[in-house]
Parts: structure tokens; C-alpha cells; sequence
């Protein structure tokens, strides 16, 4: 710790810039425990800046102690740990149930509208994606071959179709009577009308 | 000090637990409560798929599709085990015709689950007798949707109908009158086999092979496809057909493999797009065998 007169002479020598690097450190750490000398570097600062600017800043405004005094203020009223803990477990765990509500189905007012209501091939549903079929990379090919598109061949497999109904209509019957509840409907279909709908490819 | 840590731990503990019970899934094939969100759909599905065959039943049926209309009489059970069917209006003539009788269930809630969204309503009142509605709404477009109108008091289904896109009734059917008699002495069924087998394309399981007599059967509890092949008829190029009777598809496909040529045919209540993919899977099974 350097005298009085030691303190105003490095700080003379700071302001001349002419402060060699110890000479630096040492003063910054007086000026940061005398605040008798830190106004005095104020003053210095103003009388430069009046020499070479021939004006002057507010020479009153010193925001230091104020915003000293707000971080201090803020610490003091800081939640205790335990308080924000608890808040944000109580964050996520909303957020987790709100999200849940969120992905599930509206509630069913009626079953008959909602399904009158059905639009495509595909019903959404919550927390189950429709299944794509894994169609095999060549079935777009096969789809999209020459040969399916050409009218003899079609009218050939309508009429080949048509005759497999008949054919194995009995054979279908018969399984798919084991697996509905309803089994005397898969024998009443293997009736054959005669004006079947044709699919066309 | 002490006290505070230990709070801060039983939040932490919590806040953990219920996050990692909130994400748990469902179990496959675990109890009906895992497999339906309604108990009291459950209830009503489960005895839907119990209650055929277990209840003796005779009625006169309307059975119809687009442009047809058949009147069933029907009785179960007849002598052997089997269903007895007769056409009330083919030809101003009666024939009888018959249907086996299940020795195993033909599915499980969870199997349905899979392949369905299961939903309950009340329904209309059908031969004089008030019914429950189950909405079997198709999770893919690879099925058909189902509505059955089921008996409070029995479970028997007394009246349904396929829906496909757009809502557009597919078949339907309806007992005009039945009589349904106490509890018959048949076996309690086993299992349904269905989701112990192998699924040959999403959502539905093999349910019959038979390579003698070229028939493979598909299922996903409701919707059944069966498979025929064949060798493909002399003069018959490669290319593909279908015709679409009420719900009932029938899809045929001419294929060529390894320097042979096969007939591949898909019947079933299903749609276009599933006999396609069945047609191709077995094709690609030729091709390997």
C-alpha cells in the first residue's frame, strides 16, 4: 500500500498515459478501495476532456452507486430455491398433461354425425398414424405397366374376374364365415348378380 | 438445510415419475383396458365377439347392396355344428345352404384395436329390440369401415353395414324379425388365433394356408382376403382386373417369375389398394420360392 503522495503521483502518471503495466494494475487496485481517489480521477478525467474538447459531460452523473445499489436490491428479493424449483416442476408438468389433452380426440357428442361427418379413405386418429402399405418399389412399375393400360387386356381380365367369382366364391365364403360375427353374410354374398361393378385400371 | 434438500428431491422425484408414466404406450396385446380408452366400449366389443356362437337364433334377414336385395331366412344351430341360410327370393325358390361353425374365436379386442378406432353409441331399436352401436372406424385405408348394431340383451349382432370412402354404404343387412333362445351348450372357444400368426401385410394375419388346393386367407379380425393362384390360362397376357361386388372385391392379376407364369386372385371384403398389395406380396413370394 503506497502513501498518499505515492497514489496521486501513478495516478498523475495513468492520466499522462505513461503507466507502466505494474504502475497500472497497482493503481486500478487503490482506485477500487479509495474512493477518495476515485473522485480525484474524476476530476482528472473532466479537466482532460475540458482541454481537449473545450466542453464538459454532466459532471454530476455517476450511475455506479445507483446500479450498485439496484443489483443488491434485486439479490434480496430473489425467490428462495426450493420456491423455483417447485414453480418449474409445476411448469412441466402442465405442459406435459396440456399437451396430452392437446394430441387426444375431441369428445363424441354423436357417433352418427361424426361419422356422416368422415371424409377419405384415412381417419386420423390420436396417438395412432394411419398405416401406409409398404408397397414393394416395383409395384409402381407394375401399376404403371404397358400392358394394363391396353383395352383388350383389361376387358380379358374382367371377364377372368368375373369367372373367379364364381370359381372360388364358396372357398372365400366359407373362411371369412369364421371370422365375422355375422357368418350367414359371407354366404349370402357369394350370390352372383348380374350387374357387378367393374373396376377399371 | 436438511429439510430443504429433501423437498427439493421429492419435487425432482415427482416431476420425473410423472413424466415418465404420462409416456408410457401401450402395450401390445395387453389387457382389454390398454387396448380401448372406453371401458364401456370394451365391454360392449367383448360381447359382440362372444356372443356368436353362443346364443341359438332364428330370424328372416334384409340383405342388401347396390342395386340387389336378398331376403335370408337364417338359424343357428342347425345339426352338425352348422348354420342353415335359405334364399327367400331367388327364383321363387328356396335352397338351403350352410356355414361352419367357429371352433376358436375369431378375434380379440386388442387385435381390432390395432386395425380399428372402436367407438359406442346407443342404436336404433331393430325387430322390437333396442341395440348398443359399435363405429369400427379403419385406421388405413387398406380396410373397409364396420357398424354393428348389437342386441342390449344378447350381444348378437342384429344388424350392420361396410362403409367405404366417403361414407358410402358398401352392404348392409338387418334382421326384419328374430328369435333369439337361451343360451346354447356349445364349447367355450379357444383363442383367436389371429395375432400369433404371421402378418402378411400391414394389419392383416394369416389365417388359413392351404397349398393343395391353392388358398392362402388373410384377416384382421373383421375384413377377410383370400388368395388363389394358379397357373395363368394359356393366351392370357400379363395385366390386372377387379370387380367390386357391394363390399366384395375380386381382384385378379396375371404375373410372370422365373420364366413361368402365374394367375394371382384376391377375394375379400376389402379395398382395391389391399388386393394389390396382397397380389404383389405373393408375386415377390413366387419369385423367391
Amino acid at each position: 500500500m503506497t502513501d498518499k503522495g505515492g497514489e496521486l503521483e501513478l495516478l498523475s502518471v495513468l492520466v499522462d498515459d505513461e503507466a507502466s503495466d505494474l504502475e497500472v494494475r497497482q493503481i486500478f487496485g487503490e482506485l477500487e478501495a479509495n474512493h477518495l481517489l476515485r473522485e480525484k480521477w474524476s476530476r482528472y478525467q473532466l479537466v482532460s476532456e475540458v482541454l481537449r474538447t473545450g466542453r464538459v459531460s454532466l459532471p454530476g452523473l455517476d450511475v455506479s452507486e445507483k446500479v450498485n445499489y439496484k443489483l443488491e436490491q434485486t439479490t434480496k428479493t430473489a425467490l428462495h430455491p426450493v420456491w423455483s424449483v417447485a414453480i418449474a416442476a409445476s411448469v412441466t408438468i402442465a405442459v406435459v398433461l396440456a399437451g396430452q389433452q392437446f394430441l387426444m380426440p375431441p369428445p363424441i357428442a354423436d357417433a352418427h354425425k361424426l361419422v356422416s361427418d368422415l371424409g377419405g379413405e384415412v381417419v386420423p386418429v390420436s396417438g395412432a398414424e394411419p398405416v401406409l402399405a409398404k408397397f414393394d418399389k416395383n409395384l409402381g412399375s407394375i401399376l404403371n405397366a404397358p400392358e394394363l393400360t391396353s383395352p383388350k387386356t383389361s376387358d380379358v381380365y374382367k371377364g377372368i374376374t368375373r369367372a373367379r367369382l364364381k370359381l372360388f366364391g364358396s372357398q372365400h365364403a366359407a373362411v371369412a364365415a369364421l371370422t365375422s360375427p355375422t357368418p350367414f353374410i359371407a354366404v349370402a354374398r357369394t350370390h352372383q348378380s348380374p350387374g357387378d361393378k367393374e373396376v377399371s385400371n | 438445510m436438511i429439510r430443504k434438500y429433501l423437498i427439493k428431491q421429492l419435487v425432482f422425484s415427482g416431476l420425473f415419475w410423472a413424466t415418465y408414466l404420462c409416456a408410457q404406450p401401450l402395450d401390445k396385446g395387453g389387457s382389454i383396458d390398454q387396448c380401448l380408452e372406453s371401458p364401456h366400449t370394451e365391454v360392449l366389443l367383448e360381447r359382440l365377439l362372444a356372443a356368436y356362437p353362443s346364443r341359438n337364433y332364428e330370424g328372416t334377414v334384409l340383405f342388401e347392396r347396390p342395386k340387389e336385395r336378398h331376403f335370408l331366412s337364417v338359424s343357428w344351430p342347425r345339426a352338425g355344428y352348422q348354420g342353415e341360410l335359405r334364399r327367400l327370393n331367388v327364383g321363387g325358390e328356396e335352397s338351403k345352404e350352410f356355414w361352419p361353425g367357429p371352433t376358436r374365436k375369431f378375434a380379440e379386442v386388442c387385435d381390432l384395436a390395432r386395425a380399428y378406432t372402436v367407438l359406442s353409441s346407443e342404436g336404433r331399436v331393430i325387430a322390437g329390440r333396442p341395440t348398443h352401436r359399435l363405429t369400427f372406424k379403419p385406421r388405413d385405408s387398406l380396410r373397409w369401415g364396420h357398424i354393428f348394431e348389437m342386441d342390449k340383451e344378447t350381444g348378437l349382432a342384429l344388424a350392420a353395414q361396410i362403409f367405404g370412402p366417403n361414407q358410402s354404404v358398401l352392404e348392409r343387412f338387418e334382421f326384419a324379425e328374430i328369435s333369439i333362445s337361451a343360451e346354447s351348450s356349445a364349447e367355450t372357444l379357444e383363442q383367436s388365433p389371429i395375432s400369433d400368426n404371421r402378418e402378411v401385410i400391414p394389419g392383416f394375419f394369416e389365417v388359413k394356408e392351404g397349398a393343395k388346393v391353392g388358398i392362402f386367407s388373410v384377416s384382421d379380425g373383421f375384413a377377410t382376403a383370400s388368395v388363389f393362384v394358379e397357373p395363368l390360362p394359356l393366351g392370357v397376357p400379363l395385366g390386372e382386373g377387379a370387380v367390386v361386388e357391394g363390399a366384395t372385391l375380386v381382384y385378379s392379376r396375371g404375373v410372370r417369375f422365373a420364366n413361368k407364369s402365374a394367375l394371382i386372385s384376391v377375394m375379400g371384403e376389402v379395398p382395391v389398394v389391399t388386393g394389390r398389395l396382397l397380389a404383389e406380396t405373393f408375386r415377390q413370394a413366387l419369385g423367391d420360392s
